[in-house]
């Protein structure tokens, strides 16, 4: 034999014949990759986690012209956008209710949308002839679902309710052609509400000042500020707590490599005492243990993915996109601790005379 | 007897041992820390989310067609106080009033009417019968209103951005308000309907307006429980029994019905975008941390069997030999039964002192506050490392004593 193949015939007879043994040293491997992998993977996919469900939180930018009216047809361009995520045009307007004097000039006001959003609604958003009724005036004029309202100059049917806690509990909503139609501003908004991905508002800001040359456009502070240091506070707590699990899995994972190394004392003075060479045993070893760390680094990507996926669904209800890099980083990570944790004994193995070791001290 | 065989054992294996003391000490260390972590978790997430402004705001009650007309109806500021009086008095965190009123200003040549809204920035709020004083003000329930210059007082206003953009106005510039003087004293910007305002310190708006004592409305904000099934009822068709749990629990709506209460002629209401937003954030926050703990104290007792088997299986010699020399399996796993404990409880104490470190980092760098420290954590530290010190041994000795001396000591498996 040669001494090549002398070599893989040690290193895989020694694989075999210990497989109780080599399969904890593969499951501690594999089990702190999984816990590092979903770890890792959870906080780099936080920001989309959480930024989704902060989305309720409503628009953290809007654009309007001082003393008019926006022409709809620059909605298209906001489509393009790409930090742009959803966009809501508004049109406002006095009205007359049920000729009665309510509201501060006798009217109140009137606000046409394309959908309730995260309108806290009882009964439906209005359809064609139909209109959404503010909680206080809802109170003070004591109307019901059903019922018919004259606005402006056109009945309409209560379809519910909404309740805000907000100026919209003072309003009526109506369907945006619809409030186009009643107050003849065909074709014109007053208002685009708009979701901004957190973090890039700024950036976004100047591109919609660019493609509507004529409107203003403010970021909401309420929202924007609030949701990026929230974001941030978010991502730095599984970091920290990120970096808790793979130190502490790290340093566990070390302690059973070294153990089976240990073990194995006697049998590396076995091997000095029949003349192999230091760097001979070394590789051999070392070899065992890149194989050990890729097939539990490889096997722990896997059910860390799996583990990741299944806590994102619990929490959130959708999957993480999990970033490519993970793959190599788990690997290189189980070998890296596998050969680390195995060297350091192995070296003072080395140092030692075969007598000694043989010898059981 | 058995106390010299285990001084031996440690002795003579400083090493191994070591090593299994730190693998238990690692992993409960992970476990409280995350313990810690995630039994804080709720309490500090919701504190955070007040970022996002009040989720209670009371105005004055509306009952019938009157209520809705043009004339003004008011709160009553000596109710505000009380806020800090009802059964979650301690959820409570931030209160500021509002006094909205129509002004004509004057600045140069130019004339407008604009909206001035009085209220109070930073307040002591005095609390009868308690020691302190409550921080209330804008500040405590929209910290957004950035304020560029100081706040107002007396004959000075802070302008809202876009106004003073319009007018030209800097800090320290002149104008009239209903034709009294003031100063201009900072710009306020936040991109909402305030940018285009004035504002007053409430009493000076009152004094302004003769509304001596009153304010249109009251935004107040509550650390609250997240909404359930439950809590979306109708109290008014509760039981006796499920009004008081209902009154009891500090959802956004019982805590919006006991400030009600105090306010007379007032309504409470959520504000629903920022009270419903947050309880589902909340949720899911809590969820996500109960998750990610669980699944790593799983494998962090795994991971800690795996040492405590790879560290007894080298050890199946000695097993062996005192075997052959006549020692029964009862003896024998007793030994190894009490280096498990010794093992165990040295690391689950040193874990736990680990963790205590680990939390108090957390805490800190994160929401600038110490994470509640736990006495109940110590027992449980303690238990789960002699848990899984105990259990990761019983698998390598219970082979052990199966195999037989002549094969073991021969050195086959």
């Amino acid at each position: 034999m040669t001494g090549r193949k002398w070599f893989y015939h040690v290193l895989t007879s020694a694989l075999r014949q210990r497989k109780g043994r080599v399969a904890v040293a593969v499951l501690s491997v594999g089990i702190a990759s999984t816990v590092v992998v979903s770890a890792v993977g959870l906080s780099s996919g936080i920001r989309r986690l959480l930024g989704g469900e902060l989305k309720a939180y409503g628009a953290n930018m809007i654009v309007s012209k001082k003393g008019g009216h926006i022409d709809a047809a620059m909605l298209d361009a906001l489509k393009g956008i790409a930090g742009i995520e959803e966009f809501s045009p508004q049109l406002y307007s006095p009205v007359s209710l049920n000729g009665l004097p309510v509201g501060p000039d006798g009217q109140v006001e009137m606000i046409g949308m394309t959908g309730a959003h995260s309108l806290n609604v009882s009964g439906r958003f209005p359809g064609e002839g139909e209109v959404l009724i503010g909680a206080d005036l809802r109170a003070g004029l004591g109307l019901k679902t059903g019922d018919s309202v004259k606005l402006g100059g056109s009945v309409m049917t209560v379809s519910g309710f909404v309740e805000t806690g907000g100026p919209e509990d003072k309003a009526v909503i109506l369907p945006l052609p619809s409030a186009q139609r009643l107050t003849g501003l065909e074709g014109k908004i007053s208002a685009v509400l708009i979701r901004g991905r957190p973090g890039t508002l700024d950036e976004t800001a100047k591109v919609i000042a660019s493609v509507m040359p004529d409107a203003d456009v403010k970021t909401l502070r309420q929202v924007a500020g609030a949701e990026e240091s929230f974001l941030r506070k978010i991502e730095l707590l599984l970091a920290l707590v990120t970096v808790v699990v793979v130190g502490a899995s790290a340093i566990s994972v070390s302690s059973t490599m070294s153990a089976t190394v240990l073990e194995r004392l006697r049998e590396i003075g076995l091997m000095k005492a029949l003349g192999g060479t230091k760097k001979g045993i070394g590789r051999f070893y070392l070899m065992e243990a890149v194989i050990i760390g890729a097939g539990g680094g490889t096997a722990g990507f896997l059910t860390g993915f799996v583990s990741a996926q299944a806590v994102s669904k619990g929490a959130f209800g959708s999957y993480i996109s999990m970033p490519v890099y993970l793959v190599p980083v788990s690997i290189v990570t189980g070998l890296v601790i596998a050969v680390a944790a195995s060297a350091l004994p192995l070296r003072a193995a080395l140092i030692e005379k075969p007598s000694v070791v043989l010898r059981g001290e | 007897m058995l106390f010299s065989l285990l001084k031996e054992s440690f002795l003579r294996q400083k090493k191994a041992a070591a090593l299994m003391v730190l693998s238990v000490a690692m992993g409960t260390a992970l476990t409280a820390s995350l313990i810690s972590v995630s039994l804080d978790i709720k309490g500090k997430v919701s504190k955070e989310l007040r970022a996002f402004g009040a989720n209670i705001a009371v105005e004055p009650k509306v009952e019938g067609l009157a209520d809705l007309a043009g004339q003004k109806r008011h709160l009553r500021q000596e109710d505000i106080y009380k806020v800090k009086t009802v059964f979650w008095r301690h959820n409570i965190v931030g209160i500021a009033p509002f006094l909205d009123e129509q002004a004509v200003l004057v600045s140069g040549a130019k004339k407008l009417n604009v909206t001035a809204v009085g209220t109070w920035f930073q307040k002591e709020l005095p609390l009868p019968g308690e020691a302190g004083t409550f921080k209330a003000g804008v500040e405590t329930v929209s910290p957004w209103w950035y304020v560029e210059g100081a706040p107002p007082e007396g004959a000075s206003l802070v302008i809202g951005a876009s106004l003073a953009d319009e007018l030209g106005l800097k800090p320290g510039a002149a104008l009239f308000l209903d034709e009294k003087p003031f100063t201009v004293s900072g710009t306020l910007s936040t991109g909402g309907p305030e940018d285009d305002r004035v504002f007053l310190d409430l009493a000076g708006l009152q004094e302004l307006k003769g509304l001596r004592g009153k304010v249109s409305r009251v935004l107040v904000s509550a650390v609250t429980t997240p909404m359930d099934e439950f809590a979306y009822k109708d109290p008014s068709s509760m039981s006796k029994r499920e009004y008081e749990k209902w009154y009891c629990t500090g959802y956004v709506t019982s805590i919006a019905k006991q400030v009600e209460e105090v306010f007379e002629g007032g309504r409470a209401k959520p504000i629903w975008q920022i009270a419903q937003t947050e309880g589902r954030v909340l949720e899911r926050m809590s969820l996500l941390i109960y998750l990610l703990s669980a699944s790593a104290l799983i494998a962090s007792a795994l991971g800690v069997s795996t040492t405590m088997v790879a560290s007894l299986l080298r050890r199946l010699d000695e097993i062996g030999l005192m075997k052959s020399i006549g020692a029964d399996s009862l003896q024998i796993s007793l030994i190894f039964l009490f280096e498990a404990l010794i093992i165990g409880s040295a690391g689950g104490l040193s874990g736990w002192l680990i963790s205590l470190g680990a939390a108090k980092f957390i805490g800190q760098a994160v929401f600038g506050a110490e994470l509640t420290r736990r006495a109940l954590l110590f027992p449980v530290s303690l238990l789960s490392a002699l848990l899984i010190a105990t259990g990761g041994s019983f698998m390598p000795i219970r082979r052990a004593l199966r195999v037989k001396p002549v094969i073991v000591l021969r050195g086959g498996r």
